[in-house]
């Protein structure tokens, strides 16, 4: 599904490169989870992966379903199955949760020449789709996360990703501003959606997420690449030991 | 077809002449004038703009674009009670039909009502426009009183269900003058829709006085067909309790002024203005001169001013609260900001308080910038085209102003006329 081989990133305006030199290979249905300390690169890695102006990539590529994304806009890569559930969604007053939640469905649809929703059929739709995420209508009908407490935006995300169905989900810090019962809410709708053709990379800064999403591989980022990958149990070691020690052994 | 002062002396040659009152008014306008005179760039409140864009004819090329063939039929349903005034002149049919369906007003005509001895605006004709021109020169309206026959003189003794529209259309591409005069009755509620289209150069002059605990609801509409200069002024007298709120929206592009001048003379008022602008080529201009005075106490004014611009499009803002030592208690709040696409647009701002009061809260604020990169990215990451991301965040933008249109019918039209004024 996904490959990412010796990646190397810069932000436009930093000269260092925040990643380097980074691979990793996400198979259909697959769930990987990266974890790392505050600054290894873990968000970077999402932007370049989605195609966010501004990251520029001096080194390796990303191919998705075996074709090379680099060349492709953020809205293409997103057209082509990629999501990314925001750390921080945003709040844009003046726009419609529900408008843009249809133009956003109905762009991609049109792109892949696919018949549009019109608005009757796109309502029955979301609304469906919302109950499952315990979402009510009323909070559909506000402008776009205006408002919206921690776990109602990041509910959000993931009725846009039930909505969009893409190939490949990255929920990035997810669980960040999360109490026990959102996150326990957001993962419902998280696992909900696993399915054989669809693969998740998950990035967290702790354990705690992957008690409710277990994943199949968990990679250790620091300093913008990959130290280790192992099974569940690495981010359980990771939660008992500190990031700290895994970074000895590396040296070591 | 006549233009409109050939109309003018047709009408007083053929019928009753002018009463004294009107007459007086008239003289007194045009030796004001000739004492101020036309303003120049040198005045306070026209250093932004030239005044000659507004005093020389200059129908904008290119932009007969969509042009339908009658210029009022870019509304496609006529709403229930409306008033055209094609070329600048009155249509006496529209004027009768209104009169028969709205018991709730006293309308007339200028030219019959400045011939009625005894007719309710006696006393009222000049008198918002004279307080004005305390704040600074109104030029522009003294020349419109100096040569008016047209506009509306409306009597609101209750309230009517649904909002009185004007059109103003036409082909002739001449000076056109048009004045009305607004009375609400206290405890009625008015409701005012204004739309400007065709070739002439308008300039209208709008008195309004509230008396206690009575609303006026205003929205302009500016609109694309609109293919000259417009100045409008829009001078209100407020008394104890009373509400105002005016929405202007500009999608012209051609140079439009609007003077504001609201006077709250009684206490607890509360009153909202907001104008929206979207300015497309170098030719358009948007240019709001505000002035609030509050006079009394626990009074509350609310500007919001939002443009967007592209393509070397100018846009301007000077708004004043004032704040009179009687005044305490005042709320006041500006906030204007300038969306620009381009680095050839301009927003230009002027935001004043003068307090005079020592227990008031007033606040203002202006903002000018480019569209957020992380929205667009946002909508991007959906799957949404960059074109349409940005269409997506200027309307945005634009939406605060619009959400302040009571009328739902009217905020749906002014939400379809933006989105094809931004194409």
């Amino acid at each position: 599904m996904l490959e990412v081989k010796d990646l190397k990133v810069k932000i436009s305006e930093v000269e260092k490169e925040i990643i380097q030199g980074f691979n990793l290979k996400i198979n259909a249905g697959e769930v990987h989870a990266i974890m790392g300390p505050n600054g290894s690169g873990k968000s970077t890695l999402s932007h370049a992966i989605c195609g966010k102006e501004g990251y520029e990539i001096t080194g390796g590529d990303i191919n998705l379903e075996g074709n090379s994304i680099l060349e492709l806009e953020a809205q293409d890569r997103a057209t082509k199955g990629i999501f990314l559930a925001f750390q921080y969604p945003l709040e844009i007053p003046g726009v419609g949760n529900l408008s843009f939640m249809r133009t956003a469905l109905n762009s991609q649809k049109k792109t892949r020449n696919e018949k549009e929703l019109n608005p009757a059929e796109f309502l029955k739709l979301v609304k469906h789709k919302a109950s499952q995420l315990s979402i009510d209508m009323e909070m559909l009908k506000r402008p776009l996360n205006v408002g919206f407490s921690g776990g109602e935006k990041k509910r959000n995300e993931i009725l846009q990703m039930a909505l969009l169905e893409p190939k490949l989900c990255i929920l990035d810090e997810t669980d960040s501003g999360l109490d026990v019962d959102a996150m326990r809410q957001v993962s419902q709708g998280v696992n909900a959606l696993r399915s054989p053709n669809r693969s998740f990379l998950i990035i967290t800064h702790y354990q705690r997420l992957l008690n409710y999403i277990k994943p199949d591989y968990v990679h250790i980022m620091v300093n913008g690449r990959i130290i280790k990958t192992g099974g569940p149990d690495l981010a359980l070691q990771v939660e008992e030991k500190g990031y700290g020690h895994l970074n000895a052994n590396q040296t070591n | 077809m006549k233009n409109q002062e050939e109309h003018s002396i047709y009408k007083v040659s053929n019928s009753r002449k002018r009463s004294k009152w009107a007459l007086k008014y008239q003289e007194q306008c045009q030796a004001n004038l000739k004492k101020v005179g036309m303003p120049s760039r040198n005045a306070e409140y026209w250093k932004f703009t030239s005044p000659k864009l507004w005093n020389t004819t200059g129908i904008i090329s290119g932009s007969e674009k969509n042009l339908p063939e009658n210029d009022t039929q870019y509304i496609e349903n006529r709403p229930e009670f409306y008033v055209d005034f094609v070329d600048g002149i009155i249509d006496p049919v529209t004027l009768q039909n209104l009169n028969k369906k709205l018991k709730e007003c006293e309308i007339s005509n200028f030219e019959e009502s400045v011939c009625d001895q005894f007719h309710w605006a006696n006393k009222l004709l000049g008198e918002a426009e004279t307080k004005a021109r305390k704040s600074y020169e109104r030029p522009f309206a003294l020349l419109n009183g100096g040569e008016t026959s047209q506009g509306l003189f409306l009597n609101c003794k209750e309230s009517p269900r649904k909002p009185i529209h004007i059109f103003y259309s036409g082909e002739i591409e001449d000076k056109v003058n048009i004045r009305h005069l607004l009375k609400i009755n206290t405890d009625s509620e008015f409701h005012i829709i204004e739309h400007f289209s065709g070739n002439a150069r308008y300039n209208v002059v709008t008195e309004g006085f509230l008396d206690p605990n009575s609303t006026l609801n205003h929205n302009r509409l500016v609109s694309r067909f609109a293919r000259n200069s417009i100045i409008t002024h829009f001078f209100i007298n407020c008394m104890d309790s009373s509400v105002v709120k005016t929405i202007g929206i500009n999608l012209s592009n051609g140079a439009v002024r609007n003077e504001t001048f609201l006077n709250l003379e009684g206490s607890q008022c509360d009153v909202t203005l907001a104008g929206l602008g979207v300015g497309c080529n170098q030719s358009s201009i948007c240019d709001n001169a505000v002035f609030i005075a509050h006079l009394e106490n626990s009074s509350k004014s609310r500007q919001i001013i939002k443009n967007v611009l592209t393509q070397g499009a100018k846009a301007v803002f000077q708004g004043k609260i004032y704040v009179d030592p009687k005044a305490q208690k005042t709320d006041g709040y500006q906030m204007s900001n300038g969306l620009l696409l381009d680095e050839e647009s301009d927003f230009l701002v002027k935001p004043e308080l003068e307090i005079y009061a020592d227990d008031v809260i007033c606040s203002h604020g202006s903002t000018s910038g480019s569209l957020n990169s992380e929205h667009l990215f946002y909508l991007k990451s959906r799957g949404i085209s960059a074109n349409e991301a940005r269409k997506i965040l200027v309307e945005a933008f634009l939406e605060e102003v619009v959400e302040e249109i009571s009328d739902l019918e009217f905020s749906k039209f002014v939400r379809k006329e933006i989105q094809e004024t931004l194409g």
